[in-house]
């Protein structure tokens, strides 16, 4: 966030947020081209459904560990009437909402976007791509979301059944919290990469 | 290969791109396991994966990373599908294929063994007297011509 200053006729100017602190949700679809725009959609509505119903408004800060380092973010997400909530399944609301905000930031930190989404058996959901020195990578990426509670074991869980996914460069995981709100991006242990 | 590609379309061959085909999948796949989850009917769900999956194989190189993801893709959603003459016919043209690296050729075949033993153990009298080949035929030609065609084919 920038820093306010002080205008000329003595008053503090308004505090803007800058482009690399916030994550906007409703650019999911930009930030992955591959994406079905109908399955984007509606994630973006399961993951601001989930945020909602943990009390959370757009603008919210969400606290990120990016293979260890800490980071925030500011969240922001087209608002969600709450009694569509019942068109939903709970689970789904958490699952998919988690894809949407670890999708986006995994593209606002590492610069990953999605290539496809894998079946159950790759142990993974997504396929996601990124060029380091010209040299084009693939990434099998587990996500998965928390709607209550801490997302370590959840971290742990899923970290175990990446390492099994095969044909890729490297193997992540993106686990969301909805709770306070926080998220988790880690590469399997050996495999960490900075991009 | 049977039925797995009935209908050419100058369209879907000029400009169906890998990048098209892959959101195509994406999409299929998360409409499948929505399916899965909510305990409805899946089969034509997943013959439309298997049948997307084939295709971004048919234009990606089995020794890519993604090229094997889709072959392992077209043969499992298929086997979902039920559909295990397509699995077959599958695994037969992508094992025999120039270049297929033997980790995916045995996968590939894990993965006919796997269900066969499912088949095996769900119907052990037919699996007893016949291949999964000709058991699934004969459950085809049930499911088409009904009982009374089954026994006029007999």
């Amino acid at each position: 966030m920038k820093k306010s200053k002080s205008s000329s006729n003595g008053q503090p100017k308004p505090q803007f947020l800058t482009g690399s602190e916030v994550i906007d949700l409703s650019r999911l679809c930009d930030m992955h081209p591959r994406l079905p725009v109908d399955m984007a959609v509606l994630m973006v509505m399961r993951a601001s459904l989930g945020l909602q119903r943990n009390k959370h408004t757009p603008g919210i800060t969400i606290q990120l560990t990016n293979n260890r380092a800490a980071l925030s973010h500011v969240l922001i997400w087209p608002q969600t009437d709450d009694k569509i909530a019942v068109q939903h399944d709970y689970n789904r609301i958490t699952e998919d909402g988690a894809e949407a905000i670890a999708l986006a930031m995994a593209h606002k930190n590492r610069v990953w976007r999605v290539v496809r989404r894998m079946q159950r058996e790759e142990h993974a959901d997504w396929l996601m791509e990124y060029t380091d020195n010209g040299v084009r990578k693939l990434v099998a990426f587990e996500l998965s979301g928390v709607d209550k509670g801490s997302i370590v074991s959840r971290v742990n869980e899923k970290l175990g059944q990446v390492a099994e996914s095969v044909y890729v460069n490297y193997r992540w995981v993106g686990v969301v919290g909805f709770e306070k709100p926080e998220a988790t991006l880690q590469s399997v242990e050996g495999q960490i990469h900075d991009s | 290969m049977r039925n797995l590609r009935p209908h050419s379309n100058p369209w879907r061959d000029k400009f169906m791109t890998v990048d098209t085909l892959h959101t195509l999948v994406s999409g299929a796949i998360w409409r499948a396991e929505q399916l899965d989850d909510l305990g409805l009917d899946t089969l034509s769900a997943w013959c439309d994966v298997s049948r997307l999956e084939e295709e971004i194989a048919k234009n990606l190189p089995v020794k890519e990373a993604e090229g094997c993801i889709a072959r392992r893709g077209a043969v499992r959603a298929a086997l979902k599908a039920q559909d295990y003459i397509r699995a077959h016919d599958l695994v037969k043209g992508y094992i025999t294929e120039p270049n297929a690296p033997a980790s995916l050729c045995t996968e590939l075949n894990n993965m006919m063994k796997v269900d066969t033993n499912g088949l095996a153990e769900e119907f052990p009298f037919a699996m007893k007297h016949h291949n999964p080949n000709e058991f699934q035929t004969e459950v085809n030609w049930f499911q088409e011509a009904g009982p009374f065609g089954l026994a006029v084919g007999v």
